[in-house]
C-alpha cells in the first residue's frame, strides 16, 4: 500500500469505520511506515481535541423556556410568515403585486384589442356580406386589416393605419381616404377645408398631428361632395394616397380600408342613424 | 394518559415519542430534559455563539413538538434531533451572512466563564487546555460542512451512518468529508 492511499484511510481507521480487510492492510502499512504513523498520531490528537472541547450547560429554565415558546403564542401564523418582517416584505410584495397587475393589464389589452378589431371588422364584413362573398380577396383584405391594426406597426404609414383602427373602435368613425394637396400653404388649405366642411355639416378635428396634416370629420354621405368642393376651392386635382406602404398595399389591408370607404360612400349604407361619421385626412406637401 | 416522572425517566426515546403523540406533556418534557445538552452543544459548536445556540436548541424542540406526527421512527430520535439542529444552525448562519456579519465570538468571550463548563479532557490531553482552546478556534474557522461532520463525529460520537442520515448525504461523503476536515484541522494546528 502506498502512503497516499494509507493516509486517505487513516481517519476512518481512527473511527473504526474500515472493513476488516482494508483495516488490516492500513494497519500493516502504518506499522512499517514512520511517516504514516506520525500522521495517524496527529489525527488522533486532533480528534481527541475536538472531543475535549468545552460543553455548554443548559440553564435550569431551558425546559420552561421551550414550553413557553410552545404555548406562549410564538407559533408563526401564515399572515406573519407572509408579511413579517414588515419593513422589507410589505414593500417588496407590493412592488411584486404592481408588476403582476401591470403585466396582466398589458396582457388583457393585447388580447382584447384584436378581438375587438375583429368584431368591428366582422360587423362591417357582415354588412358587406354579399360583396365579400363574391370577392374572397376583399374578405382577406378586411381580415388582414384587423390583424395589422392589432400588431402595432412601426412605420409612419402603418401608424396612420393604427390610428384608423382606434378611431373605428373608439368613436365609431370611418377613416376615408387621405387627400394630398401639393404646393399650397397648409394654413390656407386648412382654412378652406374648414369652410367647405362647415357647409357640409362637418368640421376640422382639433387633433391635427402637424400643420401639414389634419383631419376632417364629415357625415359619410357628404364625403364625395367635400372632396369635389375642396378640389374646386383649392384649384388642385384630388389625389388619393394609400394609407400603407407599397409592399403591404399589394397585399391589400390598406386597400381594404379604401375599398370599405368607397363602398360606404357609394352605397350609403352607413346612415346617420348608425351614429357613424367619416374622417378624411388631408396632407399638404411641397410641390414636386 | 398521564405518566409520572419516575416512569418516563426509564422509558426509551421511542416510547416517549409515542406518548408525546398521545398528548402526554410530561413525556415531551422528559425528551427535552434528556436531550437539551446534546442539542445545545451541537448548536454551540456549529455557531460558536451562546445566545444563538440556546435559541436554535429551543427552536429545535419546538419544531419537534409541532412535527411529532411526521416522525416515522425509521431512525433514532437523536438522529432526528441532530438533523433539525443542524438545519436550524445553517439557517442561523445564513441569517448572519445575509447581514454581512459573523456570528462567531472568540472563546475568550467575557461571558464565557458563566456558561461554559469545561469537559473532562482525556488523559492524553491533560494540561493541554491551550491546545484545545486553539483547536476550538480553528474549528470555528473551518468551512461549515467540515465543522458539521467533526462535531457530529467527535462531540456527539455518531457513526458515519447516523451522520449521513442527519446530514442527508451518503456514507461515502461523510467518510471523505471527515478525513478532509481532520486533515485540514491538523494542518492548521501545526
Amino acid at each position: 500500500m502506498r502512503c497516499r492511499d494509507c493516509q486517505r484511510e487513516l481517519s476512518a481507521l481512527l473511527d473504526g469505520e474500515l472493513p476488516a480487510a482494508r483495516r488490516a492492510a492500513v494497519e500493516t502499512h502504518v506499522a512499517e511506515c514512520a511517516g504514516c504513523r506520525q500522521r495517524l498520531a496527529e489525527l488522533r490528537q486532533v480528534a481527541a481535541g475536538v472531543a475535549a472541547l468545552p460543553r455548554l450547560q443548559p440553564s435550569p429554565q431551558f425546559v420552561a423556556e421551550v414550553r413557553c415558546k410552545l404555548h406562549g403564542g410564538e407559533r408563526v401564523t401564515w399572515v406573519e410568515r407572509l408579511f413579517q418582517p414588515v419593513w422589507w416584505k410589505v414593500p417588496l410584495e407590493a412592488a411584486a403585486a404592481l408588476v403582476v397587475l401591470g403585466l396582466a393589464a398589458v396582457w388583457v389589452n393585447q388580447s382584447r384589442e384584436p378581438a375587438a378589431v375583429r368584431s368591428q371588422m366582422g360587423a362591417k364584413a357582415d354588412r358587406w356580406g354579399p360583396a365579400m362573398a363574391e370577392s374572397p380577396r376583399l374578405r382577406e383584405e378586411v381580415e388582414g386589416t384587423a390583424k395589422l391594426a392589432a400588431a402595432a406597426p412601426v412605420e409612419s404609414s402603418a401608424r396612420a393605419m393604427r390610428t384608423s383602427a382606434s378611431d373605428v373602435l373608439g368613436r365609431r368613425q370611418l377613416v376615408a381616404d387621405t387627400i394630398v394637396v401639393e404646393g399650397a400653404d397648409p394654413a390656407t388649405v386648412q382654412r378652406q377645408a374648414a369652410q367647405v366642411a362647415l357647409a357640409l355639416d362637418g368640421r376640422v378635428l382639433p387633433s391635427a398631428r402637424t400643420a401639414q396634416t389634419f383631419q376632417v370629420e364629415l357625415p359619410p354621405q357628404n364625403v364625395l361632395a367635400f372632396k369635389s368642393q375642396l378640389v374646386e376651392v383649392s384649384g388642385q386635382p384630388e389625389r388619393r394616397k394609400s394609407l400603407l406602404s407599397r409592399d403591404t398595399r399589394t397585399n391589400g389591408p390598406a386597400g381594404a380600408m379604401v375599398a370599405m370607404t368607397r363602398e360606404t360612400e357609394t352605397a350609403g349604407e352607413l346612415s346617420d342613424a348608425d351614429g357613424a361619421s367619416a374622417i378624411l385626412e388631408i396632407q399638404v406637401v411641397p410641390s414636386r | 394518559m398521564s405518566v409520572g416522572v419516575e416512569t418516563v425517566e426509564t422509558v426509551s426515546d421511542r416510547e416517549l415519542v409515542a406518548r408525546c403523540r398521545a398528548g402526554d406533556e410530561a413525556a415531551f418534557a422528559e425528551l427535552v430534559t434528556r436531550h437539551q445538552q446534546r442539542a445545545l452543544n451541537v448548536a454551540y459548536q456549529l455557531l460558536r455563539n451562546h445566545e444563538d445556540a440556546v435559541e436554535v436548541a429551543q427552536d429545535a424542540f419546538v419544531n419537534i413538538d409541532r412535527h411529532m406526527a411526521e416522525f416515522r421512527g425509521d431512525c433514532e430520535f437523536t438522529t432526528w434531533l441532530h438533523q433539525i439542529v443542524v438545519n436550524l444552525a445553517r439557517n442561523k448562519l445564513r441569517w448572519w451572512q445575509r447581514r454581512g456579519q459573523q456570528a462567531m465570538v472568540p472563546l475568550d468571550d467575557p461571558h464565557r466563564p458563566e456558561w461554559l463548563a469545561a469537559g473532562d479532557p482525556p488523559d492524553t490531553l491533560a494540561g493541554q487546555t491551550e491546545f484545545v482552546e486553539r483547536l476550538g478556534q480553528e474549528l470555528g474557522r473551518l468551512p461549515r460542512k467540515f465543522r458539521e461532520v467533526l462535531v457530529l463525529r467527535n462531540v456527539e460520537e455518531l457513526s458515519y451512518e447516523e451522520i449521513a442520515v442527519a446530514l442527508r448525504c451518503s456514507v461515502g461523503t461523510v467518510k471523505s468529508r471527515i478525513a478532509r476536515a481532520r486533515e485540514e484541522l491538523r494542518r492548521r494546528m501545526q
